[in-house]
Order: structure tokens, then C-alpha cells, then sequence
């Protein structure tokens, strides 16, 4: 029964062949419907045409994942590209400046800046204990020092009291005193909304901008924004020193794709994002979450993720059957490293087994720690690909040239090569049996974590260490010893990480 | 006034028009629209908020397009290419030039003006109250939105500036009375015309929309014809997103128009093309600055026009 369970899994795995790199062909084909959707979530066309180039630069040749298609899998590199390109999760606020630091909202009319300076200041009174004033300039759009007034005291900030006939600039000199003289930390101005076409109003607030100074002038550009996103994000970072944006009304159901647009023209960072009407609804940006919302192809990223965790299990299956044959060389042994430093290095693996945790910090104490394992890594670099699949070929003098390339000495190299054949014997030994008995050795040799045991279980060197890992969760059957890790982890990284 | 709305409208959109026209530039000279040219008025459009399938279906009218050359017009010049898509447009959008004003009898006339936030309702209220005052007509302007804050103050300065009778709640918090006592004031008033504004809300906030539905409901207990108009205020500026919106609003209390509003700026707006063609809805005006005048009704050649910069 068992047996036909494992032939069933070889099939699966057989079935999932590497399809080879990915050719122009198959990304250019794949790009068309990437390009649609994103100008179906309004990112502007010019930033698709550059989106698209740095997409195409950085999949063709790509290796397609085992059973997904290629188009699939550059779906998946669009997303990734994509995240990077909508920039960092968290990007503070310059406040730590010689009060009053200025913070200056700019934007295109009922883009939501007074709501939004609002939003500001609550969160820098509340979570920064900033001292906060709000001023509008906005003597234009009717009741709008009204509105911010009202925000104000819902805010609980101070709100700079309103005088008529006064000039936008004017207001700006007058909130900038009052807040020196009251010992304000933070001041918001609120400017009136403006089109980019309009001349004297852009004027204006490139005049406003040199008046105050601001540590940051944020563009406040609502999330529905179309094609024009990109004429707002130019024309603004013409006139005044964007700093950073915020994206209101996120919790709309367009796709946003105006965030993409604005980060890459103003190449400045979506520092909030507007989430409720509320006073607090006002969050920090996460990249993931917008690409995903942009590309709206959450089921093939996710269909990728599942393949490239697949495709680590299958390596771990080959590598199985390898060692079970006693083909244990040192490109395995590198891969068992870089599996070792995905788990999160010696450490990580040693906190995740029960009752280790007292031995991890003997083990710290004798230096016992992942720059061993760097350099193991190193001195296998440093090889050539025939001497890794066949150490024999190490003489004296290939390894005085692998110790010199690797920074390492001779007798590191003599010690590394050594354990490998341990593990190889060991590995060879462990295929046949099964692993059971090996492991209750292991576990007796441990002495029942008595602390009093531990200077004696405790090994003498790295490879005493390793061969007594290498014995560790191996249990039983082939299918189980997928020997990644140090020998005898499971293959299935991410999972044993949860 | 169609002509200042139409200066005031090219001057908002010539700045961008100039790309569009640079880009037809380059094709004077050539005997046949080739594929490359083709894909560049694509763009265009797309860059003009059209939409990809808008955007294509267009293109491909003007793919199939047999240019007439005659003798003296041995070339296909820009303004036979310009023609031909302002046509496509204008076939589109010339169902949906309509009045939004009615006089018949039933009064007062009810417009229910709604959209999401910061698309420009409040001033449009006000504009549409000063086209009305025009007209000589009575005019109630109702504040109905109850929740941004200072928002019954800004549409109470439209209202003086329009020098229109202003009508807020009481302390209520419930848009839907304050829009049924709205209308009981204006029958006693004998209004023409009743301006309803609402908050802003986002399509998907079910709550919210349930809410517009309640205050047609409750109006129509007044008069069943009420409200006669409800019309969803675009901004300009907006993208394929407007589709959501309109199909949402429509479904909701089934719209009777459009309004796009700032149209002043950059934008374009050109997601009304495919609106207008997919709901088969008028577009009452278009928005196009921040002074009271600056609405006007809309003309399909005129925008068509002021898009693609042509005289």
C-alpha cells in the first residue's frame, strides 16, 4: 500500500518537469493581458510602457516553475516587479526637524486633503504626542476652513483661527508665528484644491511651499484616479518638492492602479492611505496588498507560490533518492546549506527542536554559530564543479587553492571534506535501514536533556554536531527522509517555519 | 454661453489635446493609416481615460476607414483622421445630449444629485441652481449631507450666492427626513425646482446605498414622480472606476443622467464615451471650473471637439 503511495508520488513529481526558460515569445504573449489589466486598473499608459520593459528584462530567460504555464509564471514576475515598484511598507514622517516642522497637502480638488489633514493630525497627535496645529489655506472653496475647523476639534488639535480677506501666503506667515509662539510641533497647512492648468493657482503654491518649508509636502491623490494621475504627479513635482503621497479612499473597489502612476513619477514614497471617512482611517501602505489589488491575479501569484513550494519538494525528493544511493557529494551538501540558511540558519534550526534550547546556548558559547556554516559554504564555492561532485580529485594542492580562495586554511578544508564523507557514509547507512533506530540512539545519546548530561553529550566539533543532527527526525520510510537541512530535516522548509 | 463653455472647455483640455494632435502630426504625408499610427491613437485615447475596449473598438473604425483622396487632397491630412474619430465619438455621445431641465406642470422638479466623495456634488448643486436662477425659477437647495463635516455650511454659501432658499435638518442625522421635509418646504414654497445634495458615498458601502434608496422612497411618498432627476456627478479626473460607480448607482435607485465635473484640468474624462454608450444614459453638463457659471449642458460635438483639439 505504502509502496504504491510512493510509485503514485514519483508519478506526480515526474509530471512536473522543468519546461525551460522562459522564451520572448511566451512573455510577450503573457504581457498583453498583463498590460490590459493594468490599464484596467488605471495606471497611467506611460508607466505601463516602462512597467512592461523592466517586466520583460527581467523574465525572459526565466526558468518556468513545474506545473504552471509560462504565462502563469510571469504573472507571478509582474507581481514581484510590482511590488518592488510601489516602493516600501513603511516610510515615517519627517518630524523630528526644529518644531514647527511643516507638513504642506497638496492635490487636484475633492482629492480629499482636508479630510486628510484631518486624519494627519490625529495620528500625529495620538501615536507620535505631537503637538498639532491645522491651518487653511484654502479660501476659495466655500466652508472648507469651516470643515477643517470642525476636523480640528474633532481631532482635538489646535486650528488656526480663521480671518477674512487674507491671502493664502499671508495665512501661511500668520500659522507659521502662531505656532512658534504656542510651541507647536507639528504644523499642517491644508491648501485649496487646484487643476495642474491653472497657472496662477500652481503659482501660488510654489509660493506657499517657499514661504513654509516644509519637511514634507504630500500629494493627497484620490485612489480613482484615471489616466491623468500621471499629468497630476508631474505637474505638482514641477512646482513644489514632493515628499511623499497619500492615496485616499482606498476602501472604494477601484484597483488603484494611480498608486503605481504616482510612485513611479514622483519616484517618492505612498506613505498613508485613506481607509474610512472616519478621523482614523488613515493606514500605512503595504506594496503586497496594493500590487495585488492592481494586477487582480491573486490566484495564479498564488498558483506559482504553491509550484515554487513544490518544486522545493521535489528537490527534496531527488536528493532523497540520491543519498539513499550513497551519492552524497558536496553540491548536495551546499544545497543542504542553503536550505540550512532558508530555515533560518543553525539557530533557527536548533530553536525549532524540542528540548534543544539549553544545548543552543552551550553551542553559542563554543562558537558554535552560522558563520561556520558561511564558511563551509565559501570553501564549497570555491571548488570546482568536478571537484564538488567528486572530492576525490583533492589533493594537496587543489586544497591549499581552496583554502586560499575561500579565506579559509587547509585544515578547514581537510575537516569539511571529511565530514562530507561522514555524512555520506552516514546518509548511505541511514537510506537502508530506515531511520527509526538511528533516532532512538540519538535521543539516549542526548541523555534525556539532563542539564548535568549535556558537557558530555555536548559534541567536540562541527561534524560530531552534524552527524548527531543528521540522525535527528528521519522516521522510517524513504518518503520522510528528504534529508534537507542538516541531513535529516524535512524538505518542506516553509511548513516545519509555521 | 454653449460658446464659452466650449472656449472654457478647450482651453482645459488644449494642453493635453497637444499630445494627441503631435501624434496625428506625423502621420500627414502617408497615403494609408498604418498599424504604428494606429497604435498611437490608441493610446491617445487610452491615455484619455477612454477605456482599452473603447479605446480599440475606435481604432478599428478608423482602421476600416477608407480615407477619400482626391485630387486636390492627395494625402490623408490630420483633420480627415481627426474627423473620423470625432464622428465615432459623436455617434456614441449624441444620444446623450439632453436637457436636465423640464418644465412641465409636476412641480417642483426633484434632482437628486449623489456620487462618491469629492466628486464635486455640493458645487454642482450650486452651479445647476444658478442655471436655473437664469431661467428665472424658484429654487430650493436641500442639504442632505449629514455627515462630512461643514458640508450643509459650504451648500448654504451656494445657496446666497445663488440667492436660493436654503433648506437643512433640524439636529437630524437621517438624510431621508431631512429630504422629505426638503420637499414638503418646497411644495409649500411652490418651488420649481428642488436641488437634493448628498453625501458623498463609495458604491460598495452597501449601508450607505441603501440610504439613497430611502430617500427616494420616502420622497415619493410626496410625489410618486419623485425624484424626477437622479443623476451621478463624475469627477474628471476619474478612471475605469467610473464604470463601478454608475453601474452601482444605477442599480441601486436607477439613475437618469450624468454630470462630469472638472473638466477644467487635465483629465479628460473620456470614461463617459463608454458610459454614455453602455448605459444608454444622458450626460446633463459638464463642469468646468470653480465659479458659479462654470457648468454648461453638454454637446457631443463640442466635447468631441475640445478632446481632440480641433477648431
Amino acid at each position: 500500500m505504502f509502496e504504491n503511495l510512493t510509485n503514485k508520488l514519483g508519478n506526480v513529481f515526474n509530471a512536473l518537469k522543468k519546461r525551460g526558460a522562459l522564451t520572448e515569445k511566451d512573455v510577450d504573449e503573457a504581457l498583453k493581458d498583463v498590460r490590459l489589466a493594468l490599464l484596467e486598473a488605471d495606471v497611467s499608459l506611460e508607466v505601463v510602457k516602462d512597467f512592461i520593459i523592466k517586466v520583460r528584462e527581467r523574465a525572459v530567460g526565466q526558468e518556468v516553475l513545474k506545473s504552471v504555464t509560462p504565462g502563469q509564471q510571469v504573472v507571478k514576475i509582474v507581481n514581484d516587479v510590482l511590488i518592488d515598484a510601489l516602493g516600501t511598507a513603511n516610510s515615517p514622517l519627517e518630524i523630528n526637524h526644529s518644531p514647527p516642522v511643516v507638513m504642506l497637502l497638496v492635490g487636484l480638488q475633492g482629492s480629499g486633503k482636508t479630510t486628510t489633514a484631518g486624519k494627519l493630525a490625529l495620528h500625529l497627535k495620538s501615536k507620535e504626542k505631537k503637538k498639532v496645529m491645522l491651518a487653511s489655506l484654502d479660501i476659495y472653496r466655500p466652508a472648507a476652513r469651516e470643515q477643517l475647523k470642525l476636523l480640528g476639534e474633532q481631532a482635538e488639535v489646535l486650528v488656526l483661527p480663521d480671518s477674512d480677506g487674507e491671502s493664502p501666503e499671508s495665512i501661511t506667515k500668520r500659522a507659521l508665528a502662531s505656532s512658534k509662539v504656542q510651541g507647536v510641533d507639528v504644523l499642517i497647512l491644508d491648501t485649496a484644491g487646484r487643476t495642474t492648468l491653472d497657472n496662477i493657482m500652481m503659482t501660488e503654491a510654489k509660493n506657499i511651499f517657499k514661504l513654509s518649508n516644509p519637511s514634507e509636502t504630500l500629494l493627497v491623490a484620490d485612489s480613482m484616479t484615471g489616466q491623468d494621475a500621471v499629468n497630476t504627479a508631474k505637474a505638482f513635482s514641477e512646482i513644489v518638492n514632493i515628499t511623499g503621497v497619500i492615496l485616499s479612499r482606498t476602501d472604494g473597489d477601484a484597483r488603484g492602479g494611480a498608486a503605481l502612476s504616482m510612485r513611479a513619477i514622483t519616484g517618492k514614497p505612498i506613505k498613508f492611505i485613506g481607509v474610512s471617512e472616519k478621523l482614523d482611517g488613515l493606514e500605512t501602505f503595504h506594496p503586497e496588498r496594493a500590487a495585488g489589488r492592481i494586477l487582480d491575479m491573486g490566484d495564479v501569484v498564488s498558483l506559482v507560490e504553491k509550484a515554487q513550494e513544490t518544486i522545493a519538494e521535489e528537490e527534496a525528493e531527488e536528493m532523497m533518492k540520491r543519498l539513499s544511493q550513497g551519492s552524497f557529494d558536496m553540491n548536495d551538501m551546499l544545497k543542504q546549506i542553503g536550505q540550512l540558511k532558508k530555515l533560518g540558519g543553525l539557530s533557527g534550526v536548533m530553536s525549532m527542536l524540542p528540548g534543544i534550547g539549553k544545548l543552543q546556548k552551550q553551542m553559542e558559547a563554543h562558537n558554535f554559530d552560522d558563520k561556520v556554516i558561511a564558511k563551509q559554504e565559501a570553501i564549497i564555492y570555491s571548488m570546482t564543479k568536478k571537484e564538488r561532485s567528486n572530492v576525490g580529485l583533492l589533493n594537496a594542492s587543489r586544497r591549499k587553492r581552496i583554502a586560499s580562495g575561500s579565506g579559509s586554511s587547509v585544515h578547514e578544508v581537510n575537516r569539511l571534506v571529511k565530514q562530507q564523507q561522514d555524512m555520506a557514509r552516514m546518509m548511505k547507512k541511514v537510506g537502508k535501514v530506515g531511520g527509526m533506530g538511528a533516532l532512538k540512539n540519538m535521543f539516549s545519546g542526548l541523555g534525556g536533556n539532563s542539564e548535568s548530561n549535556m558537557p558530555n553529550g555536548m559534541p567536540g566539533s562541527i561534524e560530531e554536531m552534524q552527524k548527531m543532527m543528521g540522525k535527528l527526525p528521519m522516521g522510517g520510510g524513504a518518503n520522510k527522509f528528504s534529508g534537507m537541512g542538516l541531513p535529516g530535516f524535512s524538505g518542506k522548509p516553509s511548513k516545519r517555519i509555521k | 454661453m454653449a460658446f464659452n463653455w466650449f472656449k472654457k472647455l478647450k482651453t482645459g483640455l488644449s494642453k493635453s489635446a497637444q499630445k494627441v494632435e503631435k501624434a496625428f502630426t506625423s502621420v500627414i504625408g502617408k497615403k494609408k493609416l498604418n498599424e504604428s499610427i494606429l497604435t498611437e491613437i490608441e493610446d491617445q485615447l487610452i491615455s484619455s481615460d477612454l477605456g482599452v475596449n473603447a479605446s480599440v473598438k475606435i481604432v478599428d473604425k478608423l482602421r476600416n476607414h477608407k480615407f477619400e483622396l482626391t485630387q486636390k487632397n492627395k494625402d490623408i491630412s490630420k483633420e480627415m483622421i481627426l474627423h473620423v474619430v470625432k464622428d465615432e465619438l459623436n455617434k456614441i455621445l449624441i444620444n446623450s445630449e439632453q436637457s436636465l431641465f423640464n418644465d412641465n406642470n409636476d412641480k417642483p422638479q426633484v434632482i437628486l444629485l449623489i456620487g462618491v466623495n469629492g466628486s464635486g456634488k455640493t458645487t454642482t448643486a450650486g452651479k445647476i441652481a444658478s442655471m436655473l436662477k437664469e431661467k428665472n425659477k424658484k429654487v430650493v437647495i436641500a442639504a442632505c449631507d449629514t455627515f462630512r463635516a461643514a458640508a450643509v455650511e459650504q451648500l448654504e454659501k451656494w445657496a446666497s450666492r445663488t440667492k436660493s432658499l436654503f433648506f437643512k435638518g433640524t439636529n437630524s442625522t437621517d438624510a431621508a427626513s431631512v429630504a422629505f421635509k426638503a420637499l414638503e418646504y418646497s411644495i409649500k414654497e411652490k418651488a420649481d425646482y428642488l436641488i437634493v445634495d448628498t453625501a458623498g458615498r463609495l458604491q460598495n458601502k452597501s449601508g450607505l446605498m441603501d440610504e439613497l434608496s430611502k430617500i427616494c422612497r420616502v420622497i415619493a411618498k410626496l410625489n410618486p414622480n419623485a425624484p424626477h432627476n437622479k443623476i451621478v456627478v463624475l469627477d474628471g479626473t476619474v478612471g475605469q472606476n467610473a464604470h463601478s460607480q454608475v453601474k452601482n448607482f444605477h442599480e441601486q435607485i436607477q439613475l437618469t443622467g450624468m454630470i462630469i465635473t472638472k473638466l477644467d484640468g487635465s483629465a479628460k474624462g473620456g470614461v463617459i464615451i463608454s458610459l454614455a454608450e453602455q448605459f444608454k444614459l444622458p450626460i446633463f453638463a459638464v463642469g468646468v471650473g470653480e465659479k458659479v457659471d462654470d457648468l454648461d449642458i453638454f454637446k457631443a460635438d463640442d466635447y468631441s471637439k475640445a478632446l481632440l483639439n480641433l477648431e
